[in-house]
């Protein structure tokens, strides 16, 4: 490529400054989300993960046994007569200081020689490295690290009184964990000989899994030799594997995040292509010449991209900066819903992995390049002569219009074929969303075109000869006006889409937990934050609460992991009462009482999320793995259930006892006979304070808290959609200004010829109005098809939920008042340059 | 290179434009010749067709019949890159509104047309500049001069690269009559100076007789102008 055609295009833009500043401004914003999102993503993912090679250490595999723990002398057995001499028993819970019980902390039981012979890791290195003799002799005895203790306040020799499922127990401080990497994820541990911890999470005689280091070519032969001695459920699995696993849980949820965030870099990539558009058009004359000179085709597009790829680095590199700011704001966010709906993530460092730095680069400079793609290719298709003439470009954009609206509307269709053929496939759902935005967006101009008419009308009856020019100006100027309706039309219907998805999301949870909470009372354990923990009630808590006066009837409920088909789901056992059988609505059930079958213990029931997922149906025959060989259940009714994206299964207390040895309950829902629930709450408290700590809450704050965690889960949601608008906004700035200000010469006649400063201004603001009312009110349709596709295919196939479609006017009247802010803000800068120059200073210049 | 001494020939030549979904003929079965060397002044009214004849001789545009031969080059029958590079090479443009680069000096407009022929030349531009009287505005941009100073960087600009032959499509139209003088004079002296072939079209009678040839574009066809 020529140096000069390279140095003549790019002073071009130079001499543009501002057009060029916002050009980099909505790339930048649109690499920033995507990056802000990929770090808060990748940092929960590497916070887990870190957390997990604390505790594993060199451990290759680990038996568990699903809702169960292993009897202590499996272990003997296993190490002695089998000799599988790497391996260390570990029994782990959390509990949580009485000095910060909003926190909780994990603490983990060991067998310190067991862990010196077999594993290499931080936390086992520190075992070693403490004062074993009192860590195994005194009873109560612990490890810290070092951060942990300075935020207690305490030191070696000290005592900390710590929250436990059967109360407030001390423990000592016998010795800081000193790690070489001195990571936060160590203040989250509490170290302690296996006793210890059995006494403290009351697991006497019994360990929470066992850990080995097994060659992975031998993976097979040991797990053939085990089988033997392990009790019914017990399942050896390999720790890599089961940590991919955990991080699954929250699949869904980040990948609907990154493409939330993918849509702002689409918006994003709209803006670019708007720009690149207005610049080429900008520059029409200046490329006929060009062209005229002997400057071929190709030599033009390229100078063109290579502008463009100049504009996508500086862009990128400003969005990274920016990305990783946000990035570190957003981890809050993640982690806190992470933490609440899916895995224990209770520390989170943020990191910067060099991969997301390199994914951020080659997304932000190939979208920058895609996005330029056809405007330069545009710039380089012109004949050399036509460029010379600004009508004919206009004339051709008129005469490209039954082919634009043709290919929007053969996008549509086959957007519309794509979410009807692809099955369950997510990544085929976003992309029939994102064709149908690109379809719509195509079909702007016409429509456009299609409404000059009765605008126009109206506008001259309104507003006299000025909104004559003003509505006969937008189709005048098509080429123009016709990209940045559509940015902004496909900025204000993302902003609809999400807003009616989350809302329609929100009034079906609404009405989910009125009805699924109908007790007026729960009971459950005291829990530290509203992490995920296993923790259970007494045996004796339920006859004691019935007891208690006013209490009308008391429904007991165990919840507890269950690992089925490969999916982490959840088992719920409970026995339902005539109120608890209220609290469930059916999408299936059998035409008969589908809580017959269940009572009897011959059925069960699946929540829609778990039928969805595995293509389960009604009478379908479900095969439930128990500590005492597999349950084979037909499937009653499948129930509507908000609770979890990843599915419950529910069987009747009975069959549960059968199966499982483990007589705990989870949770109580009592209904009482008194209006005065706070006296209730004190007699029950009164009545079970000698068992353990417990938590007693009314229903309605229960609600008020789930629906918190929705909207806070949420606000990461908003958050996108409010940056993406934003991108939105400055591209429609950065485009419409170009645009007046281009016609400089042509507002300069109009002052010439009589036209007022104030006319001026008014005409381009009724401009900028007719534009920014029209993508409002064609981003309407847009939006509501984006939030059907959202609710029924989106998160259809990303949950398994089916919501109400619920649309709030204001979602609607905000975003169409938003489109019109923003192209009326877009026009005051020309307009007041316009007013400032006097027209003979413009019509002078070439 | 041609043989012949016809640097521009055009043969049986029409064509015509689409307007409001009706074609419009604009030139129809046109012959025209041009000898090399010679200065051949086209006149005709506005819409006449002349600017569309210049853009058929420099490739711009293509006929809907006919053939169009410059310096032996069947400029009809080429791709539209091989007829770009032929522009580029073999045409020098003087246009009515100078058409400079703005984003470039004046030095770098001459240069411009040198590079893209790989034939960057600093000396010989500095030298077109002394010639047309403005070696002090090398580092000037065109917005800076006056329209007079701006048409004559054209002139130079479109000898730069050595073409055998230039187009100048009313190179006096935008200027006052002492400026004008000036520029044909320019103009006609440097074309005679490197024994250029010059093809001018203009509204000027005065202009015309001053060519070697002057023909009128009347109904699609050329005549002698002053016969």
């Amino acid at each position: 490529m020529t140096r000069l055609l390279t140095l003549a295009s790019f002073r071009h833009l130079l001499r543009h400054p501002l057009q060029l500043l916002l050009a980099v401004l909505g790339i930048s914003l649109g690499v920033a989300v995507v990056v802000a999102v990929d770090l808060a993503n990748e940092s929960a993912r590497r916070s887990f993960l870190e957390s997990s090679e604390l505790v594993s250490g060199t451990a290759t595999h680990t038996l568990i046994r699903a809702g169960a723990t292993l009897p202590e002398d499996l272990y003997r057995g296993l190490r002695v007569e089998l000799g599988l001499r790497r391996s260390a028993p570990i029994v782990e819970g959390y509990v949580a200081a009485s000095l910060r019980p909003e926190s909780s902390l994990r603490l983990i039981g060991v067998d310190p020689f067991a862990e010196f012979e077999f594993r290499d890791g931080d936390l086992a290195n520190a075992v070693w490295s403490a004062d074993l003799g009192t860590l195994m002799a005194q009873p109560g005895a612990v490890l810290i690290s070092a951060g942990l203790a300075a935020t207690l306040g305490v030191g070696i020799g000290d005592s900390i009184d710590v929250i436990t499922g059967s109360g407030v127990r001390p423990v000592h401080v016998a010795g800081l964990i000193e790690s070489e990497n001195d990571t936060p994820q160590m203040d989250q541990f509490i170290l302690s000989d296996i006793s210890t911890a059995q006494e403290l999470l009351g697991l006497i005689g019994q360990l929470s899994r066992i850990d080995f280091w097994i060659p992975a070519d031998q993976e097979t032969r040991w797990s053939e030799r085990m089988s033997g001695q392990l009790p019914k459920g017990a399942e050896l699995q390999a720790i890599g594997t089961r940590n991919q696993a955990t991080l699954r849980l929250a699949g869904s949820f980040q990948l609907n995040l990154t493409a939330m965030s993918l849509l702002a870099l689409v918006v994003g990539m709209f803006l670019i292509y708007n720009t690149m558009t207005f610049s080429v058009v900008q520059r029409r004359p200046l490329l006929g010449r060009l062209r005229a000179l002997g400057v071929t085709r190709n030599q033009l597009m390229r100078v063109i991209l290579l502008e463009a790829l100049l504009l996508g680095v500086a862009g990128t590199a400003l969005g990274l900066l920016t990305g990783i700011v946000l990035g570190h704001a957003l981890l809050g966010l993640v982690s806190r819903t992470v933490g609440d709906l899916y895995y224990d993530l209770s520390v989170v460092e943020f990191s910067v992995p060099a991969v997301s730095i390199l994914k951020a680069i080659a997304l932000g400079t190939l979208a920058t390049l895609a996005a330029a793609w056809i405007p330069a290719r545009e710039a380089a298709r012109a004949p050399a002569g036509a460029v010379l003439q600004r009508s004919d470009l206009e004339q051709r954009t008129r005469r490209m219009l039954p082919r634009l609206a043709f290919a929007g509307a053969l996008t549509l269709l086959l957007a519309t074929l794509v979410l009807l053929l692809s099955g369950r496939s997510l990544v085929l759902g976003f992309s029939g969303l994102f064709m149908l935005i690109l379809g719509c967006a195509l079909l702007t101009p016409a429509t456009l075109t299609l409404m000059a008419s009765p605008v126009q009308t109206a506008s001259t009856r309104s507003f006299g000869f000025l909104g004559r020019m003003a509505s006969r100006d937008i189709t005048r100027h098509l080429s123009r006006t016709g990209v940045a309706t559509a940015a902004l039309m496909v900025a204000v219907a993302t902003g609809i889409g999400v807003g009616v998805m989350v809302d329609s999301f929100r009034g079906s949870v609404a009405i989910w937990l009125g009805e699924r909470l109908n007790a007026d009372l729960y009971l459950t354990p005291v829990r530290f934050d509203g992490g995920t923990h296993d923790l259970t009630l007494e045996p004796a808590m339920l006859d004691r609460v019935r007891a208690v006066e006013g209490v009308r009837s008391v429904g007991s409920y165990r919840r507890l992991p269950l690992d089925l088909l490969e999916w982490p789901t959840q088992l719920i056992v409970l026995k339902p009462t005539p109120e608890i059988q209220t609290a469930y609505r059916f999408k299936a059930a059998r035409a008969e009482d589908p809580w017959a079958a269940f009572e009897s213990g011959t059925g069960l029931m699946v929540s829609e999320p778990l039928a969805y997922r595995h293509g389960l149906e009604l009478n379908d025959l479900m095969n439930l793995p128990t500590p005492a060989g597999t349950l084979a259940l037909p499937i009653t009714g499948i129930f509507y259930d908000y609770g979890s994206e990843h599915g419950m299964v529910l069987i009747h207390e009975s069959i549960y006892r059968r199966y499982w040895p483990d007589p705990a309950m989870t949770s109580l829902g009592i209904y009482g006979d008194t209006s005065d629930l706070a006296a209730l709450t004190q007699r029950i408290e009164t009545a079970v304070s000698d068992l353990q700590s417990v938590s007693i809450t009314p229903s309605r704050a229960i609600r008020e808290q789930s629906m918190a965690i929705f909207d806070r889960t949420f606000t990461i949601t908003n958050v996108l959609r409010a940056l993406a608008m934003l991108v939105a906004f400055v591209g429609v700035l950065s485009a419409l200004m170009a645009m007046l200000l281009d016609r400089s010469r042509e507002f300069a006649v109009l002052r010439a010829i009589g036209l007022t400063p104030r006319e001026l201004g008014g005409l381009m603001s009724l401009e900028t109005l007719y534009l920014g009312a029209s993508a409002g009110l064609l981003a309407i349709p847009t939006g509501l098809m984006l939030a059907w596709v959202l609710i029924f295919v989106i998160n259809r196939r990303a949950f398994g939920w089916t919501m109400q479609f619920q649309v709030d006017p204001s979602i609607v009247f905000q975003a169409v008042v938003l489109a019109v802010i923003a192209a009326l803000l877009a026009g005051l800068y020309p307009a007041w340059r316009m007013a400032r120059t006097p027209p003979s200073v413009v019509l002078r210049s070439e | 290179m041609s043989n012949t001494t016809d640097m521009v020939r055009l043969r049986d030549v029409s064509k015509s434009f689409e307007e409001g979904g009706h074609p419009r003929p604009v030139l129809a079965n046109l012959d025209l010749r041009a000898e090399t060397g010679q200065i051949l002044a086209l006149l005709g009214r506005s819409g006449s067709g002349k600017s569309t004849l210049l853009n058929l001789i420099s490739g711009m545009d293509l006929p809907d019949l006919g053939e169009v031969v410059v310096n032996g080059t069947p400029v009809h029958a080429l791709d539209e890159r091989s007829r770009t590079l032929f522009r580029r090479r073999e045409v020098g443009f003087v246009f009515q509104f100078f058409n400079l680069i703005p984003t470039l000096t004046v030095l770098e407009n001459l240069l411009l047309p040198m590079e893209l022929n790989l034939r960057t030349d600093t000396e010989r531009a500095h030298a077109l500049l002394s010639r047309v009287g403005l070696a002090d505005r090398a580092g000037s941009f065109p917005d800076r001069l006056s329209g007079g100073e701006q048409q004559r960087i054209a002139i130079a600009r479109s000898l730069a690269h050595d073409p055998p032959l230039l187009l100048a499509d009313e190179p006096t139209g935008n200027l006052d009559a002492d400026t004008g003088e000036q520029i044909v004079d320019l103009l006609f002296g440097a074309v005679r100076e490197h024994g250029k072939t010059l093809l001018m079209v203009t509204h000027s009678h005065e202009l015309a007789r001053r060519a070697d040839r002057a023909l009128t574009l009347r109904d699609g066809a050329l005549v002698d102008a002053f016969s």
